[in-house]
Parts: C-alpha cells; structure tokens; sequence
C-alpha cells in the first residue's frame, strides 16, 4: 500500500505540479471567468456612436410622409425609446410580486442604450412619387463629403400600406433599402419607426384608439414561483438546466483528463525504459494501481476547483438554495466509476503500446465510447423518464452521465434505480481493472510491433 | 533455478537452467546477445514467470515477496527524464521501502558525491549524459542496501574510467557481502570481476564453475612468445624439452606442452634458448572457453566467433 501511495504520489505531482497543468487547467479557465466581466464592461462601453445621416421616403400612400418625417427626427426617436421604457416600466410594476424592489427606470435606459445604441440623428428627406427607383437608390452608394449629407436608407411605401385595396384580404407594406454595411441597430430603429406609423395611421383610418389596442394586446409577465418547502421562491428556469449541464461537464473534463495523463504518461514510462527499473521496486498491479489512483486525484483536483469555483459563484449570487447537496455526492460516486473504467482502459493501452502515435488506434473505441455517452446524455435531460434515457442510465460507460442527469432532472429516478446503476457501474470497473491488470502486466515489457485488440485478448489468457 | 524453462511463443528463451547462488558471491552470467541471460535475471526478478520449473530468491519462492532486498540495475533501464535527480532517487529509495525524510537525503547526497554527481543533483535527469545517468541508475540499484544486486550489462556505455568506476563500485558491494550477479556479454568484464562463471548459449546453462576450475579445465597447456629475429625455424622450437608442438598467430608463437611437462621449465627454456621479446604461459580466455564449448557441438571456430560477436540473436 505504501508503495502504491508513493507511485500515486509521484504521479500526482509529476502531472498537477507542472507549469503545464496549472496554466492549462487551473489558470486559463480563472483567467476567462476573469475575462467574462471585462468583456462585459467593455460591452458597455461599446455603446455604438449616433449614426447621421439621410432616410429617403418614397410614400405611395400619401399618409405617412409628415408622420414619418416628425417621427425619424432625433428627439421623436428619443421619446419613442423612452415611451417604450415606460411601457415595460407599467408592465414590469404590474408583474413585480410584492415586497420585492421595483426595476430602476435609469438602469433599463441604460442597458437600452447599450443595445441599441445612441439616438441616430437622422434627417428625412422626402421625395416625389414619381422618382425614379433606381436613381434613388443610387444615392445609397453616394459618397459625400459631409457625413450627414449622405443617403443611408431608402424607405419605399407601397400605395396600400394602410388602405386596405377592395377585395383583398392583407395590407401592402414597404421595401427598406439601405447603404453596405449600416449598423443593424439603425436599420431596426428606422423599421422599427415605420412598422409604428403604419399601424398607427391604419388603427386611425378604421376608428380605433392607438393605446387602447396596446392595453389589451399585452399580458404582464411574472415569474415563475416554485413553491418549495421553505416557501416559495422564484423559479430559476434556465438554471434548472445549466447546472446538471455544468455536472455532465465536469465529469467528462475530470474522466477525460486524468484518463489522457495516465495514458501519457504509461507511454512515457514505456519509452523512456524507466518501467522495468520501476518493476524490480513494484509489482506491475502495484505499479497500475498506484498510476491510477495519482491520475484520480489530478481529476478530483480538477472537479474540486471547479466545483468549489460554481459553489461560490453561486453562493455570491445567492443562489445557495439551488445546489443539490445530494447531486454533488452523486456525481462524486460516478465520477469514480467513470474515472475508473476509462483509467483502466487507458493504462493498458498506454502498457501495450511503444509511443503516443500507435496508441491513436486503440484509444479512439475508447475516447468515442467516452464522448457518446457525454453526448447522448444532454438529450435525457429534456425527457430523463424516456425508455432510452433509462436504459442507458444502466449501461455503463453511459451509466455515470445519464443517470447524473437523470438524477438532477425535473424527475429523479426511484433511490433503487440509482443503487443498481452504481452497482453495476463498480461490477464493470472491476472488469476494466482485471481486463487492464492482465494486459498491463503482459505489456509493459513487450516492444516492437504495436498490438490489436485480438493480442490484447491474447495477453490476457497468456498472463 | 531449478529446471526452469521459459518460451515465447515457438522460441525457447530458457531451457532446463539449474543454478544455485551462494551467499556473498560474484556470479557472472556470460554469453553472446540472445543466449537467454536477460529472460534469466527477469525470471529471477520475478518480472517474467516460467513456463516450468521452481524458484526461490532469497528463501521466498519469488523475488516479488523480498523485492526490498534486491537491487536489480535492468538492461533496458531509463530515467523519468523530466524528473531532478535527488527526486527520482529518493523517489526509487521510497519504492524499495526506505522512509523518506532526512536520512534518505542523506544517503542519496552521499552516494551523488561517491560517484562525483553531487553538483547535478538538481538538475532534470533528462539534462545528464548516458553515462552520468547510468551512475544514477546504479546508484537507484544500491541505495537500499540489498542483499541480492543484479546487474543486467552494467558496463554498457560506460567510457573506460567510469567502467572502472563502477568496477570498484561492484567489487565493494560484494565485499560488503552482498550476493552479485552481472550479465554481460562482453567476456573479459566478467574475467576482470568474477569469482563464479554462468555460461548461457541458446537458452541452456553450458558452464557453471568458479574461474580458477574453468581456467584450469580448459587450460591449453601452452606458452606464447614472441621472437626477437622474426621467422622461427620450426624444429628449433620442437627441440626445445616438453615442447610437442608450435603453431604461429599475429601476436607471435604459442609453445604446446607435453603432457607431463612442467609449465615453469619450459618456460625458462624458451626464455634461455630462444631470442624472445615476451613469453608468458597462456592461461585460457571465457571467450576461449566458450569456443571451445560451442565447437564441441559441432561449429567451428569462426561461426563459434560469429555466435560471440552477436551474429545470433534471438
């Protein structure tokens, strides 16, 4: 035991202690959760700068070119951004449940800003119906001097916009030509303006009251309360999924890390002739045990910190209440059985073969066995009961993952489904191991032409 | 070893070996590349397993049950290239058993400084050159104190002053009363070291003795010299008392004896009769011994020679 303590030990530090590791799994992913908010604030700062510029109307209606004219102008635009406001403003004061603080009308402002950008200074330039399409879409690609003298849109109305011709059942509409590459915010404001008069002109024309009709079709949204226990507490919806997601996650990153450095460095023992020394010191179970056990600490060192990264952010949130004590063991448990039915895998292929390029072959089944079931177990989070998502959640290398989701899931499999599935998961570990020790042992002296599976099974009668 | 045999696959690696090793000696496993040495010492480390036959190492009926107290320096040996070179030995001191902390340090610095390594003991292994590392290994070989050292072709590599290096090295281990076996196909190293000679050909055990015995068995009863005025006449050397035949090779004359002639005054005849430059009396070589051995089975001398060299491999 002492030994194989003493081989994990090295294993450990000679993967978790190098500036390999550290930068790549501990420094760069501290580094991007550290990235994210500047990202963020520079997101803010990045309000996009007042486009100026001309709107050519075309109005074959002959209703809407004043109403367009006087809403395209700055502070028309202004003040419809800040109607708009108000609207979420009423609708978000009708939907607040009470005692919680009512949303900061500045605040929406200015993440309204940040979204749409600065007020365009646009200025309306109406032209005769009987202009020519062509010539005035050639404005479009002008080039003038002066910035606000250039065309940047070009609003065609059809005739029918907003009279409805006898007979037909839809209203006409408009064609929005624009300069390359405009900013598409100014695009969305200037549809935005027109698609409003328009409704507005025909609401008017049919006799009907502008804000009534806007009343009646908008319903307050509220959120979703989930009624717990302890009471009730809003339901956090898109959480529900990221954070079993987030688990599938680290437990892939955890099995596949510590599985590819025991690979790695098996070979590298290999070929570097250091084993046989080794093996006059351990006997080659000792020697696998011990490089299995350092590689399951690398990937718990990896599952920890992010683990205790997500905790804490989540505890900094105040969402405490949403982690699941009982799924961290969980995943805890399945991550072992994961870990070890890869690890296992890994180190015999790693004792069969010479050098990292021959182990592509036989690591590929694995590595492919490995993503499928990561994979495949995204789709059980949406339907964790479905026959497939049950069959699997018992059929290792799959097991781990599914049941994982299935146990965070919106419905949690009966306690006995979950014992089975662990037991089954530790039956087919110990197979692995057994499989592994065989062909470890068999392996790490044999050189020369890489096996296949059939000599594996070979090696394995043999030793 | 008793009766051992080990196959890979069609090939027999090791056929019937019997051996005992007493306590407190230098055995020499001797024999060209293939013989069966290798697959011998992984056999006796418990790192192969025999198809047939009984083992006890130690008093245990495998090495596995006393590895702490062997020290096994392999013919395919390395280093963790990337690892300093106190942590791999301290690290190899720990497997064998050894209790980390100060003392192992200690014995690690100590043994660094007798092999004049003390000044790359931080470096990474993969920084030293073959032979510095080859001291490494040893030392990883010897730091435990093992009662049992095997040595799997320890010289090779080695430039002449580090040979004898661990030549000495060797001997006192030995001295010290720790039971040696080296394998080595390079016959004079076993010569220079040895008290007791193991021969393997083809996967059997040919010789089995002492030196002095295998020199005194196969000894040619012949004294080489070389003469002062170049051509010898033939018959002045056959006139010569106790002296029934001569033949020539590129070092000079060799003088054989009579059956009951004295060594010694043949000798000063030649010495006081002839105009020689040198004579001595020719004591057999381990590569003369195993010619003799494998033309006994029916090659002859230059295909006994090729075998030697290495032209069978197995």
């Amino acid at each position: 035991m002492k030994k194989v303590l003493q081989v994990a030990k090295r294993e450990f530090v000679s993967t978790a202690l190098t500036k390999g590791f550290i930068v790549g799994a501990l420094i760069l992913p501290a580094a991007f959760a550290l990235v994210m908010p500047l990202i963020g604030f520079l997101f803010d700062q990045a309000k996009a700068p007042a486009e100026v510029g001309r709107v050519a109307i075309i109005d074959r209606t002959g209703q809407l070119d004043t109403l367009l004219s006087e809403r395209l102008l700055p502070e028309a635009l202004a003040e419809a951004r800040r109607g708009s406001l108000d609207d979420l403003q009423k609708t978000a004061e009708s939907g607040a449940t009470e005692g919680e603080g009512q949303p900061d009308l500045g605040q929406v402002a200015q993440v309204a800003d940040t979204l749409l950008g600065e007020t365009p200074k646009f200025t309306v330039n109406i032209l005769d119906v009987e202009t020519d399409l062509k010539s005035a879409q050639d404005r479009l690609r002008e080039e003038p001097e002066q910035k606000d003298e250039r065309t940047l849109a070009l609003v065609d109305l059809d005739a029918d916009a907003v009279v409805r011709p006898e007979g037909q059942a839809d209203f006409g509409s408009y064609t929005l030509y624009t300069r390359p590459k405009v900013d598409p915010r100014t695009t969305n404001t200037i549809e935005r303006t027109v698609e409003r008069a328009i409704k507005d002109v025909r609401y008017e024309l049919a006799g009907m009251d502008r804000d009534e009709l806007r009343r009646l079709t908008s319903v307050g949204q509220r959120d979703v309360q989930e009624v717990t226990e302890t009471g009730t507490r809003e339901s956090n919806q898109i959480l529900q999924f990221v954070l079993p997601g987030a688990v599938l996650v680290l437990l892939f990153m955890g099995v596949m890390t510590g599985g590819q450095y025991l690979l790695t460095t098996t070979v590298e023992e290999k070929s570097s002739r250091v084993v046989e020394v080794l093996l006059s010191a351990v006997s080659p179970m000792e020697l696998m045990f011990g490089k299995i056990v350092g590689q399951m600490f690398v990937g718990m060192c990896l599952l920890l910190v992010y683990t205790g990264v997500g905790i804490f952010a989540m505890l900094w949130f105040a969402l405490a209440d949403l982690i699941d004590w009982t799924d961290l063991v969980y995943m805890f448990i399945f991550f072992l059985i994961a870990y070890t039915i890869i690890a296992s895998l890994m180190a015999a292929i790693g004792a069969a073969v010479n050098e990292m390029r021959e182990a592509q072959s036989l690591m590929a089944p694995v590595m492919m066995a490995l993503v499928f079931a990561f994979y495949l177990s995204f789709p059980a989070m949406m339907s964790p009961s479905a026959p497939w998502a049950v069959a699997m959640s018992f059929i290792p290398p799959f097991s781990p993952f599914t049941m994982l989701i299935r146990i965070a899931s919106t419905e949690p499999p009966p306690l006995w489904q979950i014992w089975v599935s662990i037991a089954i998961g530790v039956v087919t570990a110990y197979a692995c191991v057994w499989f592994a020790a065989k062909v470890f042992r068999v392996g790490l002296l044999m050189f020369g032409k890489p096996p296949n599976f059939r000599t594996l099974v070979k090696w394995v009668r043999m030793a | 070893m008793n009766k051992v045999r080990k196959t890979f696959g069609t090939k027999v690696a090791v056929e019937g070996i019997d051996l005992e090793l007493p306590v407190g000696s230098l055995y020499g496993f001797i024999g060209p590349n293939g013989a069966g040495k290798t697959t011998s010492i992984r056999i006796i480390m418990s790192i192969l397993f025999p198809d047939s036959g009984e083992l006890e190492v130690l008093g245990k009926k495998s090495a596995v049950e006393s590895k702490d107290r062997i020290g096994y320096l392999p013919e395919e040996r390395g280093v963790y290239r990337k690892m300093r070179v106190h942590s791999f030995l301290e690290h190899m001191g720990r497997l064998k058993g050894l209790d980390s902390g100060a003392p192992l340090r200690k014995t690690v610095m100590d043994w660094l400084e007798r092999v004049e390594l003390a000044d790359v003991s931080k470096k990474k292994c993969e920084e030293l050159s073959k032979g510095m590392q080859q001291k490494i290994q040893f030392i990883s070989c010897v730091l435990h104190e093992p009662d049992l050292l095997i040595l799997d072709e320890p010289f090779s590599g080695l430039d002449p002053v580090n040979m004898r290096l661990l030549r000495d090295l060797i001997r006192e281990q030995n001295e010290a009363g720790r039971t040696v076996i080296f394998s080595t196909h390079v016959m004079q190293q076993a010569e220079e070291l040895c008290d007791h000679i193991v021969m393997i050909h083809e996967g059997r055990k040919v010789l089995d003795n002492t030196l002095g015995e295998i020199q005194d068995r196969y000894d040619p009863r012949a004294i080489a010299f070389a003469s002062a005025n170049g051509e010898l006449d033939r018959e002045t050397v056959l006139a010569i008392p106790g002296v029934s035949g001569v033949a020539q090779n590129e070092r000079g004359y060799e003088a054989l004896m009579d059956e009951g002639a004295q060594p010694l005054d043949v000798l000063r005849s030649i010495v006081s009769g002839l105009s020689v430059t040198r004579a001595e009396l020719r004591r057999p070589t381990l590569e003369d011994v195993f010619i003799s051995i494998v033309r006994g089975e029916g090659l002859d001398e230059e295909d006994a020679r090729q075998v030697l060299s290495g032209g069978a491999q197995s």
